[in-house]
């Protein structure tokens, strides 16, 4: 089941049914935890039972973690719950990429095993959920939290459906104690219009670039440079809005159902460095791996090389985590890669007498802008591409541009390029207002009533003539 | 602890929140009146449809006997109106494709065909001879329906017999309406190409019930080179086999022409010899096998395929006004020689 959906529509509103019978504290959360197994269910009853095992591991391991002082036995706890996780985490996510690996390498050497191949089914959300989980067995044994004491209320932490599939990923110490007070709907202007500006994002931006970009990036031997850089910037804002746009969405989802999620996305593109770039752009996810990750490995404490040792690793990973793909491994790399160069050019630049002078720099801070931007569009056609050869064409060709484009060879219909040109550059003109002056959702929160409504007729004008008569899936449910 | 979105300290009433939903679902209804009221009208890469299903609600004075189906090649490639001049006696003569056309497209225009058509022209491209013919998208099939077009008669022949029709031909008005709404976005597509490719004559392509060509000008060597490698890499990886049902609805189109006295002839477009010369030998003795599969069950077959040089093209499969000329006289010739009675089926 996914948000933009009757289906959904449908069962938000028997679920807020229930809410207005059911009003003790504990059958309401009851209420949402068999909601929350609903919404998973919709899309393979079985995959739950995956989901009730990290559950009930994590409990029980947290719970005994809690209970002992013997710092052996929390640690082998802690590898026991760690294990699993990962474990389930690298069979149902990692297994046939290792398999096709092996067989890649074994087929190098001359040797033509005829093993059959596994074809596992991806779990929808194994990557957020098994993230939240470890995040909170890791928060126990850092003492950094108590075990939670009620299965319902941690079960409902790992499924609670606005963020079970895609994210945000919430941290423990930030949800469970929200369960402790009553649970009460919040239908406020706020969390109405951030659902709009999220399914916004998702329908009328992130599905309408699609056709253009799955056109170009089918095969991008086809089309010259201008087409394919036009495609990399349309998959740059699909990506954006379709993974912003859900995180938003679930957000506003949580808020109505009297919940606070934490904020994932902080308008990534006007960065001006990639350490910026990270700490705006899937931030639940950066922020986990920091904390979990590259601060447990030593962080920046260990002098430079360590520094860009723990960072390439974090990335690396963090690239990884994406898919089971060596595309990805490498957009992590190039992600590491970008890190570490700022993070030596930053050191060398205090070191100049004028850096303050140079920070201060308007034209400083555009360049450094304008290269950002011009490295992540690169990195994205290298997320987007899974075929190596395609890839290759597409970066070259977005590389060195070849300055072959004729208006002559657009025929009829084909990619829908204007319409495309036109939904980028709405797109950009609200982001960069939004920007500069604060959100279009959060000034309608706070404008008249009659106001805010005509917004919401407008918003609802605008839903019904260019909602793509084709459905996109979220990219981040792949993951 | 992360950046949390902070909840307001008391819950807000409700009444603004439903007035919002509210608002809401009175602009999604405005916003159906409005693709009800304007979609029908607009300037998309179907319009031609639109104007073709307008014409045939309301006849001209001198109502076409020869009608002649297809794709853009066709369109670009056939002057009907040459056509039925040179044709003895001349012959009111109309050229109905369409960009993309598909068979079962056809076939739903057809079914809106005025009594006074005598003769059907299926012109197809040679590899669309040996593809299938009747895989549509759905949104054509929404704007046909919006149109006026409906399945009748021929759009069942064409499908496959036991399967139902494409869902999109029986939705309910309000659905086709709300499913039109990809029009728009053509719309805006086409007012946009209209403005910057000033070599498109798109009235024309719409509304020329003769001649709809629409491209004139030769595209850049760059972009011809591009698109033959595409089309070679497609053709390669291409298996050509007959595909059965094609046969028996091309057949079934021809009993249905002869039920109701008119005549139907396969016309094989002319192929640019580049892309013969890069192109599995597989296709070539597939497109033969289903022309003599045709001729052997009694459908009259004309093949062009090779009247025109590569010169004679303004891109890969697109004749310029030369390549239509000389394919327009090449026609001619070939259905003067062809008897005048109707072959029985």
């Amino acid at each position: 089941m996914i948000f933009p959906t009757f289906t959904f529509l449908c069962f938000f509103a028997a679920l807020l049914a229930v809410f207005v019978l059911v009003r003790a504290h504990a059958s309401r959360k009851a209420v949402l935890l068999v909601a929350s197994c609903v919404f998973y269910m919709w899309w393979n009853p079985a995959f739950i039972l995956l989901i009730f095992t990290s559950i009930i591991i994590d409990y029980f391991v947290a719970r005994r973690m809690d209970f002992t002082a013997d710092q052996r036995k929390r640690r082998a706890l802690l590898v026991i719950s760690i294990g699993a996780n990962l474990g389930i985490l690298a069979f149902f996510k990692y297994a046939n990429f290792f398999q096709d690996s092996l067989l890649w390498s074994l087929r190098l050497t001359g040797q033509q095993p005829d093993w059959t191949t596994l074809n596992i089914i991806l779990p929808v959300g194994i990557s957020f959920y098994t993230f939240q989980t470890m995040s909170y067995t890791l928060d126990v044994y850092r003492r950094e939290l108590p075990a939670s004491r009620s299965f319902l209320d941690f079960a409902l932490f790992v499924t609670f459906f606005p963020q079970l599939v895609a994210g945000p990923i919430v941290r423990a110490a930030d949800f469970l104690p929200q369960l402790n007070a009553p649970v009460r709907l919040c239908f406020d202007r706020v969390a109405f219009f951030l659902f709009l500006r999220g399914l916004a994002k998702k329908t009328l931006v992130a599905d309408n670039l699609a056709l253009f970009v799955d056109g170009v990036f089918t095969n991008p031997a086809d089309w010259p440079s201008a087409i394919v850089w036009l495609g990399t910037v349309a998959f740059a804002i699909q990506i954006y809005c379709d993974f912003s746009g859900y995180s938003e969405m679930a957000i506003a989802l949580a808020r109505m159902l009297g919940f606070s999620l934490p904020v994932n996305f902080d308008r990534p593109y006007f960065a001006t460095n990639p350490s910026l770039f990270w700490r705006r752009w899937h931030i639940s996810l950066s922020t986990w791996l920091r904390d979990y990750l590259y601060i447990p490995l030593g962080g920046n404490r260990g002098g430079t090389w360590a520094t860009c040792r723990n960072l390439m690793i974090t990335m690396t990973l963090g690239g990884f985590w994406h898919g089971a793909s060596w595309n990805f491994l490498w957009w992590g790399v190039a992600h590491g890669v970008a890190l570490l160069v700022h993070r030596l050019w930053v050191e060398m630049k205090m070191r100049l007498p004028w850096h303050e002078t140079l920070d201060a720099s308007m034209l400083y801070r555009f360049a450094c802008f304008l290269a950002l931007n011009y490295f992540i569009l690169a990195t994205w056609i290298m997320f987007r591409l899974t075929d190596f050869n395609k890839m290759r064409v597409a970066l070259k060709k977005f590389l060195f541009f070849d300055f072959d484009f004729h208006f002559t060879s657009i025929g009829l219909g084909a990619l829908y390029i204007f319409s495309t040109v036109t939904v980028m550059l709405g797109f950009l003109v609200l982001h960069a207002f939004g920007h500069f002056f604060g959100g279009l959702d959060e000034r309608l929160s706070r404008v008249r009533p009659s106001v805010g409504c005509a917004a919401a007729a407008l918003v609802g004008v605008l839903l019904t003539l260019f909602w793509p008569t084709s459905s996109q899936p979220f990219i981040y449910f792949q993951f | 602890m992360s950046k949390l979105v902070e909840l307001p300290p008391q819950p807000p009433s409700m009444r603004g929140f439903v007035a919002l939903c509210a608002a809401l679902c009175a602009g999604v209804l405005a916003g159906w009146c409005l693709l009800a009221g304007v979609t029908s009208g607009l300037n998309g890469e179907l319009s031609r449809t639109a104007f073709l299903a307008q014409t045939f609600k309301n006849l001209p004075a001198n109502p076409p006997h020869t009608v002649a189906i297809g794709n853009s090649v066709t369109m670009n490639g056939l002057d009907c109106g040459a056509l039925g001049a040179q044709l003895s006696p001349s012959r009111e003569t109309w050229n109905l494709a369409t960009t993309g056309q598909t068979l079962l497209e056809s076939a739903l225009l057809l079914d809106a065909l005025p009594d006074s058509v005598r003769e059907i022209l299926y012109c197809t491209t040679v590899d669309g001879l040996v593809g299938p013919v009747i895989n549509t998208e759905p949104s054509k099939l929404i704007a046909a329906r919006l149109y006026g077009l409906g399945p009748g008669e021929t759009a069942s022949l064409v499908w496959p017999e036991g399967s139902l029709l494409p869902p999109e031909l029986n939705l309910p008005y309000w659905r086709i309406v709300l499913e039109s709404r990809w029009i728009l976005r053509a719309w805006l597509d086409n007012s946009f190409r209209a403005v910057l490719r000033r070599d498109l004559n798109l009235q024309k392509a719409n509304e020329d019930l003769h001649f709809p060509q629409l491209y004139t000008q030769r595209i850049a060597p760059a972009t011809y080179e591009r698109a033959l490698q595409r089309q070679a890499e497609a053709r390669a990886s291409n298996e050509y086999k007959i595909p059965s049902h094609s046969l028996d609805a091309i057949v079934a189109l021809r009993d249905w022409a002869v039920r109701n006295n008119r005549r139907f002839i396969v016309v094989v477009l002319p192929e640019n010899p580049d892309l013969r010369g890069i192109t599995p030998p597989s296709l070539y003795a597939a497109a033969d096998s289903m022309e003599n599969s045709l001729r052997e069950r009694g459908v009259e077959v004309v093949d062009l395929s090779t009247v025109l040089s590569a010169g004679d093209f303004v891109d890969i499969v697109h004749p310029g006004p030369e390549g239509a000329r000389k394919f327009t006289d090449a026609l001619a010739q070939a259905l003067r020689a062809m008897s005048g009675a109707v072959p029985k089926p």
